[in-house]
């Protein structure tokens, strides 16, 4: 898992495997190395070498991430997904969780007319359903 | 917080809300109006909550799962309490009788919201860390394409 982390904290790495994540929703052909490379050997991102981008593709390869596969002369890789799986599980789980949450939470707020308490604590206090809306206005002097 | 974990899983969101930060903190801090947004949907009902939102305080889930004998229990400890702007609490599943994996069972995971005021209403955001790394479920884990978009957004917050 460690290897996971590692191999995860850098951004052109995570940029490899998002570039073959997109590749493996489309075909699974795998992604010729130099077609990798290009975004980060001729792009604004500046110019890193390819034996740069060699060495993060063998971290990666390493970590369990990507198989990379000679075809005569030319190199393709290919993402292994198993071990991100492993490693976001939770994640994937409490952002969804959440997400579901706050948009349950806007809904609740947005069209439920509850009309602030003075207290926030107040948590016997059921709340006031039968208030009429508030004004929306709020904010208009910032 | 340990500098260890700078690629340590962490869930990162934020999401605007069109009501007032003192409204929002209401919500998250008020047993009976956690109730009616913090649970998971119409079947699974959030059937008890408790939310003594002081620092120490705690912070008590109760999830009926319509296929389980046992409801799902949350159990936090609020470790900061700051009116309308941040509310930070612990967040742990309970055993004996959960049926999330044992690694993360009466582990405490930390949940921090922030409030800010913008455009009229309230801008939240929300970072769940100190996660366990591993597989929640098959039925959880989504694969790694949902993985991978979340990746950008998970070192935000390292």
């Amino acid at each position: 898992m460690d290897l996971t982390f590692a191999a995860l904290a850098d951004p052109t790495r995570r940029a490899i495997l998002s570039r073959l994540a997109e590749d493996a929703g489309a075909s699974d052909g795998g992604v010729r190395v130099t077609e990798l490379a290009a975004p980060f050997t001729r792009n604004r991102l500046g110019s890193m070498s390819l034996p740069a981008v060699s060495k993060h593709l063998r971290v990666l390869e390493r970590a369990g991430l990507l198989r990379q596969e000679k075809d005569g002369r030319v190199r393709r890789c290919y993402l292994e997904p198993e071990p991100l799986r492993q490693a976001y599980g939770w994640v994937v789980f409490y952002r969804q969780f959440w997400t579901q949450k706050l948009d349950a939470l806007a809904d609740f707020l947005e069209n439920e007319s509850i009309a602030p308490s003075p207290q926030p604590r107040s948590s016997a206090e059921p709340p006031a359903k039968t208030k009429p809306p508030a004004p929306r206005k709020r904010g208009a002097r910032d | 917080m340990g500098p260890v974990t700078d690629a340590a899983p962490a869930a990162k969101l934020t999401k605007w809300i069109a009501a007032s930060p003192q409204r929002v903190f209401e919500a998250w801090t008020t047993a009976d109006q956690l109730t009616r947004w913090l649970s998971p949907g119409p079947d699974i009902p959030l059937a008890e909550a408790v939310a003594d939102a002081h620092v120490g305080g705690t912070l008590r889930l109760v999830y009926l799962t319509p296929d389980a004998p046992h409801p799902e229990v949350v159990l936090g400890r609020y470790l900061e309490v700051s009116p309308f702007r941040r509310l930070v609490f612990t967040w742990a599943w309970q055993a004996p009788h959960s049926t999330f994996p044992v690694e993360h069972l009466g582990r405490d995971s930390t949940v921090t919201v922030d409030l800010l005021p913008i455009d009229g209403g309230t801008q939240v955001t929300l970072v769940h860390e100190g996660l366990p790394p591993g597989p929640m479920s098959a039925r959880h884990a989504q694969g790694w394409t949902g993985a991978l978009e979340q990746l950008s957004t998970f070192y935000v917050v390292a």
